[in-house]
C-alpha cells in the first residue's frame, strides 16, 4: 500500500530530526542532567525529544563511553546525572564541527529564504 | 495527595516492569528505577498543567505517549547485527517458501497415493502426511536461519571492506574457448560411445550387450531425431568457439535448443521404450528426467541473468 504524502513527509521530517538529537543532546550535557530536566532544556531551546526516546538514548550513549553517570540525592527523590565523558566531549567537539560545515553547505544549497516563508516558519515554531 | 494517586503509581509501575523485563537482567533494576522516578515527574508536570491531581486515565495517556513496551525496550539496546540484512530478506523469503513447497509438491502426493505409508488407511493419509512429512519439511526454514546467523557472526566477526569487493565477470558474452573446446570434445566422445554401444550390441551377443541393447523402435524412430538435435548442438559450438562470444542469435539458437532437448527427452521418457532391459530403461529414464530438471532450471536461471541485465530507461517525451 502507498504511503500517504503527509505521512511520507512526516517520517522524512522525523528522520532528519533524528540525526541532530545525538547532537542535541551532547550540547546539553557539558553540565549535569537528569533524564527529565534534560528533556525540559531541550525543549525550553525549541527542540522536542520524544521522553520515549531521551531515555533510552542516554543509556545507549552511557554504554557507548559518551557519558558519565551517577546517582544523586537532591532536593527530592533519588535521580541519574548525566554529563559529557572526556570520550563524548571530543565526539562533540568533532560533531559541533561537521554539523557547522553541513548547515554552510545546505544554506549554500537551498539559497536564502523565499520571501514570507521566515514568517510562515516563525509562526509554526511559536508555542 | 492521598488515596487516589495510588492507582497512577500502580499504572507507572506496571508499565515499567513491562519495558524492563525485556532488557538484559544486569540493567533491569537501574532503568526502572530511572525510568519509574521520571515518568512520575513526568506526570507530576502533566498534572500540574492540567490544574488537577494524577489519575489513572492521565497516567495511561502519559505512559502510552512514552512508547510501546517492546518498543521502548528495543530502544535501550544498542543497534544490533540483523541477522537477515534487508537486501537479503527477499531472497530468504524465496527461498523459505520455495524450499517447504518443493518438499511438500513432493510428499503429499506419495503420501496421498499411499506410496510413503502403505499401512496407513486412506482416511488418515492426509493428517499422518501432515505430521511427519508436512510438518517436517519446517526443518528447512530453520536451516536457512541458522546459515544467516552464522553468517552474521562472521559479518561481525570479520567485516567486510569495500577493498573484499571484486567484479564479477562483467562480459557475460564472453566464450572461453579451451572450455568450450572441452565441450565439443566430449560431446563427440559421447556421440561415438553412443554409437559404439548401439554398433557393439548389434554385432556381439553376450549378457553384457544385451543390457545395452536399444530397443528397435527407439532406434527406428526416436534415435535419428537425436543425431539430428546432437548435430545442432556440435554446430552451435563450433560458431561460438570460431566468434568466440554470444550473440543475440546464438543465445536465442541455444534457448531454443535447450528447450528442443527437454522436449526431446520428454518423448524419450514418455514415447515408449530406450532399451529392451528394464533396469538399463528405467533408470536411464530416471536420469532423463532430472536432466530435464536440470536445463528447466538453467533456462529460468538464463532467463534471470537477461533480466538482471541493465537496460536504458524508456525516456518520457515532452
Amino acid at each position: 500500500m502507498a504511503e500517504r504524502p503527509e505521512e511520507a513527509n512526516a517520517k522524512l521530517e522525523q528522520e532528519l530530526r533524528r540525526g541532530v538529537i545525538v547532537l542535541a543532546t551532547l550540547s546539553q550535557l557539558r553540565e549535569a542532567q537528569y533524564g527529565y530536566s534534560l528533556r525540559q532544556a531541550l525543549a525550553e531551546q525549541g527542540m522536542v525529544v520524544e521522553e520515549g526516546t531521551l531515555y533510552p538514548l542516554l543509556r545507549r550513549l552511557e554504554g557507548q563511553g559518551l557519558l558519565a553517570s551517577e546517582w544523586r540525592i537532591e532536593d527530592g527523590p533519588p535521580r541519574r546525572y548525566y554529563t559529557l565523558s572526556d570520550e563524548g566531549k571530543k565526539l562533540y567537539a568533532g560533531l559541533t564541527a561537521s554539523w557547522r560545515n553541513l548547515v554552510d553547505t545546505i544554506d549554500r544549497l537551498i539559497g536564502p529564504p523565499a520571501a514570507g516563508e521566515d514568517q510562515s516558519r516563525k509562526r509554526k515554531a511559536a508555542p | 495527595m492521598s488515596g487516589r494517586p495510588a492507582a497512577p503509581d500502580a499504572l507507572i509501575e506496571a508499565y515499567v516492569l513491562d519495558v524492563i523485563r525485556r532488557l538484559p537482567r544486569r540493567q533491569r533494576n537501574d532503568v526502572g528505577f530511572e525510568l519509574r522516578a521520571l515518568l512520575a515527574e513526568g506526570l507530576r508536570d502533566r498534572a500540574g498543567d492540567a490544574g488537577r491531581l494524577p489519575d489513572e486515565a492521565m497516567a495511561l495517556e502519559h505512559v502510552r505517549q512514552f512508547g510501546r513496551p517492546d518498543e521502548v525496550a528495543a530502544r535501550y539496546h544498542p543497534p544490533g547485527v540483523p541477522v537477515i540484512p534487508p537486501a537479503q530478506t527477499r531472497g530468504f523469503a524465496w527461498a523459505t517458501v520455495v524450499g517447504v513447497a518443493l518438499q511438500w509438491a513432493g510428499s503429499l502426493p506419495l503420501a496421498l497415493s499411499g506410496d510413503l505409508a502403505p499401512a496407513v488407511p486412506e482416511s488418515s493419509r492426509l493428517g499422518a502426511w501432515w505430521i511427519s512429512y508436512g510438518l517436517g519439511a519446517l526443518w528447512w526454514p530453520g536451516f536457512l536461519v541458522t546459515v544467516m546467523m552464522v553468517a552474521a557472526w562472521v559479518r561481525q566477526t570479520w567485516p567486510a571492506t569495500v577493498a573484499d569487493w571484486k567484479p564479477r565477470a562483467a562480459d557475460r558474452d564472453h566464450v572461453s574457448r579451451p572450455l568450450y573446446a572441452l565441450g565439443l570434445a566430449a560431446s563427440l566422445c559421447g556421440i561415438a560411445l553412443w554409437v559404439a554401444i548401439a554398433w557393439s550390441v548389434a554385432t556381439f551377443s553376450n549378457p553384457f550387450t544385451r543390457v545395452l541393447a536399444f530397443d528397435s523402435g527407439f532406434l527406428a524412430t526416436r534415435a535419428p531425431v537425436l543425431l539430428i538435435y546432437w548435430a545442432a548442438g556440435i554446430a552451435l559450438l563450433v560458431v561460438l568457439l570460431v566468434e568466440g562470444r554470444w550473440r543475440d542469435l546464438t543465445r536465442r539458437i541455444d534457448f531454443g535448443l535447450k528447450l528442443a532437448g527437454c522436449a526431446l527427452m520428454a518423448w524419450f521418457v514418455f514415447g515408449g521404450r530406450i532399451f529392451i532391459e528394464d533396469p538399463a530403461d528405467q533408470s536411464t529414464k530416471g536420469a532423463l528426467a532430472l536432466i530435464i530438471l536440470l536445463i528447466l532450471g538453467q533456462l529460468a536461471a538464463d532467463l534471470w541473468r537477461l533480466r538482471r541485465r541493465i537496460r536504458p530507461p524508456e525516456a518520457q517525451h515532452s
